[in-house]
């Protein structure tokens, strides 16, 4: 039946884990702004062009 | 003739818009302005024209805005010191204000500032917040020239007086936040170890057990007691100290007995205890003020004149024009005012005629026309060419600032309590205390032991958990229903403020009237087709708001452009065609003879012969035609207007005769009507735009701004409602008293809840199981019937 105790022990101690992180990421400001990151991941495809052609991407 | 035909379908290639005259043009590529070509310029040689990719043509328009940029007082030591987050000598950083940024584009460009230059190191946009915080090398780069690269982009940071005295603008709930996880984490693990206690029935889980599952639970308990609930008692504190009594203390008595029975019961071995319970209810609670605690981070309630005054002022120095900021003008300063700019302070005129929009103060956007030597008041702003003034008053005894140090500013409604939570909790707290000492009193006769662990037991099923989950509850969800229809809340609780309102009281300028849907009436013979054209041509060379409306009312037809233009401040514009001079202006300059120099309004003169005269009227919103009657047979309406009384006929009709009427109020008029209507036990609900408004406001049991452009300007109120949605204000109206009908129902609900533990523990069966299912299912019955039923009410209304 011991085990038990100790299983119940490392069990909290995982969850005290992930409760570290949460109190990371909030002091971090991950709660500060929960839309922007969601613009800026689109954004990651598009990097900055390095030939300056835009006559030819902008006929439409 | 030259007749030019309006090309309508060239559009920007930087900003969208559609190219008129003045357009420029590069390759195949059109722009509105020479500002649009530079951004575009900016943006191609530093290859970042892949803005355009993400949203098409969706940059910020510069058209008219070319003054917008003069930042010479970023120089200043003591404004840099303040507007800076950090900065160690070489790296600083530094969060603007940006109300610009409206799409994904934005975001973007503004996260790539470092390919413009490379001494900026990073840039992050904060949407919902519209800031962007910059992180850049100021040993090359100064705040100055950063501020300017943004407004040359056609991102010009707001910085105000507000930005630099009053340094976090958006209040932070990450403490709320970690309260709220904190709870939720030991009430997870606390379920756990109580389960097995409950499911092994009579014989138990074993003594060793127990007592190791109960160490745990106390263990976890902590942080909750000391840190998650540690506002409740602060607030029942506050409230105590001020002989003021709200749900908040039944609540943290509740809590304490739960925490102290339940340490005591496992310090001593005697039980398991009610942890489970205890951090159920603080996580249940949290929630429900996290809920309340969305607000709409982007508006701003509480704007006072310091967040529209400009940091710093063009004063003429012996040396020549130089800038100061604004906390160093002295009386006696001579400032120059540029087109568009505000008067910060009372000041004498110097320059020889000049026009001034005051729309800012008192919601009319018609500009009015003052002459060297007459008193401008600040607020004011400046129309058409650059004018000099005298100060004569401090910026902080202007007649727009007294409007801010009227007495009603000096309490701010503050604080959570609501009425309703105050009027609860006192009647609560006396029906606690009465029945736990009856129990105390009643058990004492089979000893001491028996009395305190029924007392106690009392105490925790006493708690209004249930209750205080309501209010945030009902009014929160009545916000966000609102927040979707264009009326925004300061908070939630304002809705408690709206639900008793028996009278409805409107500002008339920009309330009723609006700018948009103006009248324009041409007093005169008819014009020819030619005519026409030449005023439409004349018109469109000057960005005066009349000669705007003129534009706007001969839209139709030709127009032919005047060879030369000639632009007089405050009087009018002189054009020269091959047909003749024409001129547009006020009749005391454009007329030569005296015979029509008294009428008002704008004339029209071809060659020296008057061919008539314009007039213009702010034109009556078409929602407020149908909306004050309806409201007029539940509520008394009135209405008090800055203006005179030449439009007195049209209202009458609508409200019903004249004696809710008022004319010509000054600001302070506005105050005191208000205030008469209240003291005479009136719930008044004020509604009004301009600056001149805000005492009123202040005033009201709840004063709502309305305004066209919800980023834009707005005076500090408890809710700001978009102009287009006037026409639902009945409707709002009746949701809120509905929803404070719900929120007394539910404390019914909850108040039965109260009842049954009540009856377990006074008769001493109260055990840790009865507990932890009664205190969930109460408050989750509650919360979900006060939800459902605002819904349902706002579906009823038509508000979904």
């Amino acid at each position: 039946m011991s085990a038990l105790i100790i299983l119940i022990g490392a069990s909290l101690l995982a969850a005290i884990g992930f409760l570290a992180m949460f109190i990371w990421a909030v002091r971090n400001g991950q709660y500060e702004d929960t839309y922007t990151p969601s613009v800026r991941v689109l954004h990651d495809d598009i990097k900055p062009q390095l030939n300056s052609n835009l006559n030819d991407s902008k006929d439409k | 003739m030259p007749a030019i035909k309006v090309e309508q379908e060239l559009l920007c290639a930087h900003c969208g818009e559609v190219c008129r005259r003045d357009s420029v043009t590069e390759g195949e590529l059109a722009f509105c302005c020479r500002g649009c070509l530079t951004v575009y310029h900016l943006l191609r040689d530093n290859n970042l024209d892949s803005f355009y990719q993400i949203h098409g043509a969706t940059g910020i328009s510069l058209k008219g805005k070319e003054n917008a940029g003069r930042f010479e007082f970023l120089d200043d030591e003591s404004v840099r010191q303040k507007l800076l987050d950090f900065t160690d000598g070489t790296t600083s950083r530094v969060t603007f204000h940006v109300p610009q940024v409206y799409c994904s584009s934005c975001i973007w460009l503004l996260e790539n500032l470092n390919r413009l230059n490379p001494a900026i190191i990073e840039s992050r946009v904060n949407f919902p917040k519209r800031t962007l915080a910059v992180t850049f090398r100021e040993t090359e780069l100064s705040l100055r020239k950063v501020t300017e690269l943004l407004a040359q982009l056609g991102y010009t940071p707001k910085i105000t007086l507000q930005t630099v005295e009053k340094r976090s603008f958006v209040q932070d709930n990450k403490r709320l936040i970690l309260q709220t996880g904190i709870a939720g984490f030991a009430f997870a693990n606390i379920m756990l170890f109580s389960f097995p206690d409950y499911l092994a029935g009579e014989a138990g889980v074993g003594a060793q057990y127990q007592r190791y599952f109960g160490f745990l639970s106390l263990l976890l308990a902590l942080p909750v007691f000391f840190y998650s609930a540690v506002d409740f008692f602060r607030s029942a504190y506050q409230g105590l100290r001020v002989k003021q009594v709200h749900l908040d203390l039944p609540l943290s008595i509740g809590i304490l007995a739960l925490f102290v029975r339940s340490s005591y019961e496992v310090a001593t071995q005697s039980g398991t205890g009610y942890f489970d319970s205890f951090t159920g209810l603080v996580f249940f609670l949290l929630i429900g003020r996290v809920f309340q605690s969305k607000t709409f981070q982007t508006l701003s309630f509480d704007r006072d004149y310091k967040s529209y005054f400009p940091l710093s002022v063009t004063i003429k120095g012996k040396t020549g024009e130089q800038q100061i900021v604004l906390s160093k003008l002295n009386l006696g300063d001579v400032v120059v005012v540029r087109n568009g700019e505000l008067i910060v302070a009372d000041s004498i005129l110097r320059t020889r005629e000049v026009d001034i929009d005051y729309s800012f103060v008192t919601g009319e956007s018609n500009p009015v026309s003052k002459v060297a030597g007459d008193t401008l008041y600040a607020g004011g702003r400046i129309v058409g060419a650059p004018a000099e003034m005298e100060v004569i008053k401090e910026v902080s005894q202007g007649y727009l600032v007294s409007l801010w140090s009227s007495s009603k500013f000096a309490h701010r409604r503050e604080g959570r309590a609501t009425r309703i939570s105050q009027k609860v909790g006192a009647r609560f707290t006396v029906a606690v205390i009465t029945v736990s000492l009856a129990t105390f009193a009643y058990w004492l006769r089979f000893g001491i032991d028996g009395a305190i662990t029924n007392t106690t037991a009392v105490l925790i099923v006493a708690c209004p958990c249930a209750l205080a989950l309501s209010i945030p509850f009902t009014f929160g969800t009545v916000m966000q229903i609102f927040g979707r229809r264009g009326l925004f809340l300061r908070e939630p609780n304002i809705v408690e403020n709206i639900a008793p309102v028996d009278t409805v009281v409107f500002d008339k300028t920009g309330t009723l009237t609006s700018t948009t849907e103006s009248s324009t009436r041409f007093i005169g013979e008819e014009l020819t087709k030619h005519q026409m054209a030449m005023l439409k041509g004349l018109a469109m060379a000057s960005t005066h708001p009349s000669s705007r409306r003129i534009v706007a009312w001969a839209s139709a037809g030709e127009t032919i452009k005047p060879n030369r233009v000639e632009e007089l401040p405050g009087q009018g514009i002189i054009g020269l065609f091959e047909t003749g001079e024409m001129r547009i202006g006020s009749s005391r300059w454009a007329v030569k003879e005296d015979s029509t120099a008294n009428k008002t309004g704008t004339v029209v003169v071809l060659n020296d012969e008057v061919l008539g005269r314009f007039e213009f009227h702010g034109g009556f919103r078409e929602a407020a035609g149908e909306m004050i009657p309806a409201l007029r047979e539940r509520f008394d309406v009135s209405l008090i207007s800055g203006d005179n009384a030449k439009q007195a006929d049209e209202f009458a009709a609508i409200f019903g005769g004249t004696e809710n009427l008022r004319f010509e109020q000054s600001p302070h008029d506005k105050l005191g009507y208000v205030d008469g209507l209240k003291s005479a036990g009136k719930r008044v609900l004020m509604v009004g735009d301009g600056l001149n408004d805000s005492g009123a406001l202040a005033a009201a049991d709840v004063g709502v701004a309305l305004t066209e452009d919800i980023a834009a300007f707005s005076p500090a109120s408890d809710a700001i409602l978009a102009a287009e949605r006037l026409g639902e204000l009945p409707r709002y109206l009746n949701l809120s008293r509905r929803a404070l009908r719900i929120v007394q129902v539910s404390f019914m609900i909850s108040l039965i809840y109260n009842v049954i533990g009540a009856y377990f523990a006074v008769t001493g069966q109260l055990s840790p199981l009865i507990a932890a299912v009664l205190m969930p299912v109460s408050s989750v019955s509650v919360v979900g019937f006060a939800v459902m039923m605002t819904r349902l009410s706002a579906r009823q209304l038509g508000l979904k």
